[in-house]
């Protein structure tokens, strides 16, 4: 039960104002700039757009700022600002296939067209704390990718050999708009899944690597870089290209799966996030796959193939909610509690005594 | 001021809103309603207003005959985005002008029992509305009774009004805008007409 | 209009400043909202929803009577309607050459160098794979 408390507002106003005291550290300390979290920390932006479902560096880096550093307080300011702002429509799907390539690689095969590409990227450092961060620029190749980068899955699919991806007609749902219910169809589960905690989802796909879940995975393909957004105004009638976007997409290449009536084919999971998200988008295509359990006619025995339990769990903003709210007064629900510890006490003594 | 939407758009809209929010809460009541809407729309500023402020690119709009109009289109498209249709049962919003008539309340949706709430609103455009006058209307958000005329709106509109809450919490809401006034009469509101006094 | 979308607004500031010195008027002032971004499952299956992005909007109207249109990601107002007032004007002959030559021509090679270099720098960090086969070397 919750009790209506009066008073505090001055015990408040001071809390904020060592907040931001706090927050603003030593003055003799020069304070970050926006410019600075959003070049700097780059990732850590990327990470509260995913998680804040909301692509604005700037609104970010200021999230992170006002959070000091705490990401998913930065998650829930950022999701606070979307319900600020009216809702225009939604774009035409993005089409990854024509993305501007920076990082490019699969670990199924080795030779791919348009060749693995490394990119940025921290995996083949050696996890050395250094001070000392190389200052070497970047080179630059004589030549440029090339323009064309078809997708390694492609290959596969020209030969039959993994599951076919191919759209219907069908308007996605949307799960900020119409309340969800379970089973979810895999639209809505893949929605959910990428504004879904990172940590959470990277433990349940390790999860799945662990044995809990057998999909065998490889990792097909994963690619980062920008891509183009086009959006039809109501007004206008025509789509329009509107920015760009940076994506970081991942997809994992499953187990074999035969039916009576098709023959083995290699299964898929999908995963899609904003900005250099790798750790994330290949969670999230372990993950899409696992939860695919049913349609692929899989017997549901780990926690990760449990749609319920991960789409339910998976919203960091939902989960601090709850276990934060329990800060709340539930001062007279404890009170009951109390006193009914202490009369069974009572009787419990009661009842020893006559027992002797 | 021109097409241009007024320099604080959040505030007008948010006091749009309180106002429709009272009539709604307040069945029959007429309120004054100040309208901020860009011109052009080819409904009266009052109903623009309303549009502007409950409907969006999620809500499909019908139109009554009188504002099946292009201008009202690329209007409605341009400001709001919302979508338009022309099957009155798939409206979450329907405009229209009692002047051209009374629109048959019975071809719009009304709701379902899962999701009553997925019913249309009927916002009618009146060219006048008087209390202490007209049928008799009781029930929630109703101290006693109410009497609620508008000019165009007789028998035929108030009966067919009784048959649209029978299926109670199933039904259609209704929304009147007259000059500068503002009234409301949800499916909950009971209608008594002169006859059953 | 896509290269307005794309382009820095520094860069468009630098080379579109006259724009604003037309008078156009505004049909609707700069307002930023959000789109619902779509991916495909697959990359190529059906459609999902995964994110929302701002994005700021204008309408103009120029003297002549032709109506411009932006829409551009971000939050940036001025972005918007310099876009806007750019779109409206590209209708109009006697600016539009101009437009091209001095505003739209440069931004659309600056995105290209832009984007040579990112690929150019990307394709540094290509892999060329050996294969190692065991008892070559024997």
């Amino acid at each position: 039960m919750y009790v209506a408390v009066k008073g505090g507002e001055k015990a408040i106003d001071a809390a904020h104002r060592l907040l931001s005291e706090e927050r603003r550290g030593d003055t003799t300390v020069p304070e970050l700039s926006l410019e600075q979290i959003s070049g700097q920390l780059t990732l850590g932006v990327d990470r509260v757009m995913n998680e804040g479902s909301i692509y604005d560096r700037e609104l970010a880096a200021l999230a992170m700022k006002q959070a000091r550093g705490d990401l998913i307080e930065a998650i829930f300011l950022a999701r606070a600002a979307r319900t600020t702002l009216a809702r225009f429509g939604y774009t035409e799907a993005v089409d990854t296939s024509a993305m501007q390539i920076r990082r490019r690689i699969s670990a199924a095969f080795k030779d791919i067209p348009g060749g693995q590409i490394l990119g940025a990227t921290f995996d083949y450092t050696h996890r050395l704390l250094d001070a000392d961060f190389d200052k070497t620029p970047a080179g630059v190749a004589d030549v440029s990718l090339p323009r064309n980068m078809p997708k390694v899955l492609g290959l596969l699919e020209a030969e039959g050999l993994i599951e076919q991806s191919r759209p219907s007609t069908t308007t996605p749902s949307d799960v900020t708009q119409t309340p969800t219910s379970f089973p979810m169809p895999r639209d809505e589960r893949l929605q959910s899944l990428a504004r879904g905690d990172e940590g959470f989802l990277l433990s349940l796909a390790y999860s799945t690597q662990r044995g809990y879940g057998r999909t065998h995975p490889f990792a097909g393909e994963i690619r980062l870089g920008e891509v183009e957004v086009e959006f039809t105004p109501e007004e206008l009638g025509f789509p329009i290209v509107i920015g760009e976007v940076t994506l970081t997409e991942c997809e994992m290449i499953n187990q074999f799966k035969g039916a009576a009536d098709v023959p083995p084919q290699f299964t898929r999971g999908y995963g899609l996030g904003f900005g250099q998200c790798e750790r994330k988008a290949m969670a999230m295509a372990l993950v899409d796959r696992s939860l695919r359990a049913g349609e692929l006619g899989e017997e549901r025995i780990a926690p990760a193939q449990d749609e319920e339990f991960v789409i339910s769990h998976c919203d960091n903003v939902q989960a601090t909610g709850f276990v934060e709210h329990l800060k709340l007064p539930h001062y007279v629900d404890f009170q009951a509690e109390l006193g009914l510890l202490r009369q069974l006490r009572t009787e419990s003594v009661a009842v020893q005594e006559a027992a002797e | 001021m021109s097409e241009a939407i007024t320099a604080n758009p959040s505030h007008d809209r948010a006091r749009n809103f309180r106002s429709i929010l009272d009539a709604a809460s307040h069945p029959g009541r007429i309120y004054a309603f100040v309208p901020h809407a860009p011109l052009g729309s080819g409904l009266s500023p009052e109903a623009a207003t309303v549009a502007l402020t409950l409907c969006d690119f999620l809500t499909p709009v019908w139109l009554c005959e009188n504002f099946s109009t292009p201008a009202t289109e690329h209007y409605l498209r341009f400001h709001i985005g919302a979508p338009l249709t022309r099957k009155a049962n798939e409206a979450a919003f329907a405009f229209c002008d009692v002047a051209s008539g009374v629109p048959d309340l019975a071809q719009f949706s009304k709701g379902t029992h899962e999701l009553p709430d997925l019913s249309a609103t009927i916002v009618l455009q009146v060219p006048q509305m008087l209390s202490d006058v007209g049928v008799r209307l009781k029930g929630p958000g109703i101290k006693n009774e109410h009497q609620f005329a508008a000019a165009a709106l007789g028998g035929d509109f108030w009966r067919q009004m009784q048959v649209a809450r029978r299926d109670f919490p199933l039904g259609i809401d209704v929304i009147l805008v007259g000059p500068g006034a503002i009234a409301a009469i949800p499916r909950s509101t009971q209608i008594l007409l002169l006859e059953n006094a | 209009m896509r290269i307005l979308a794309l382009s820095a607004w520094n860069d468009i500031r630098d080379r579109g400043d006259f724009l604003c010195l037309i008078v156009c008027a505004v049909i609707r002032p700069p307002e930023t909202g959000l789109v619902m971004l779509r991916g495909r499952m697959g990359g190529s299956g059906d459609a999902f929803n995964f994110g929302e992005a701002t994005v700021t909007r204008c309408a103009v109207r120029s003297a002549k009577g032709h109506e411009g249109h932006a829409y551009v990601m971000g939050r940036n107002h001025a972005h918007a309607q310099t876009a806007a007032i750019c779109d409206a004007l590209m209708q109009d002959e006697t600016y539009a050459a101009r437009i091209k030559s001095l505003v739209l021509n440069p931004l659309a090679e600056i995105l290209e160098g832009k984007k040579r270099l990112t690929a150019q720098k990307a394709a540094k960090t290509q892999v060329d794979f050996f294969t190692l086969v065991r008892g070559e070397n024997e």
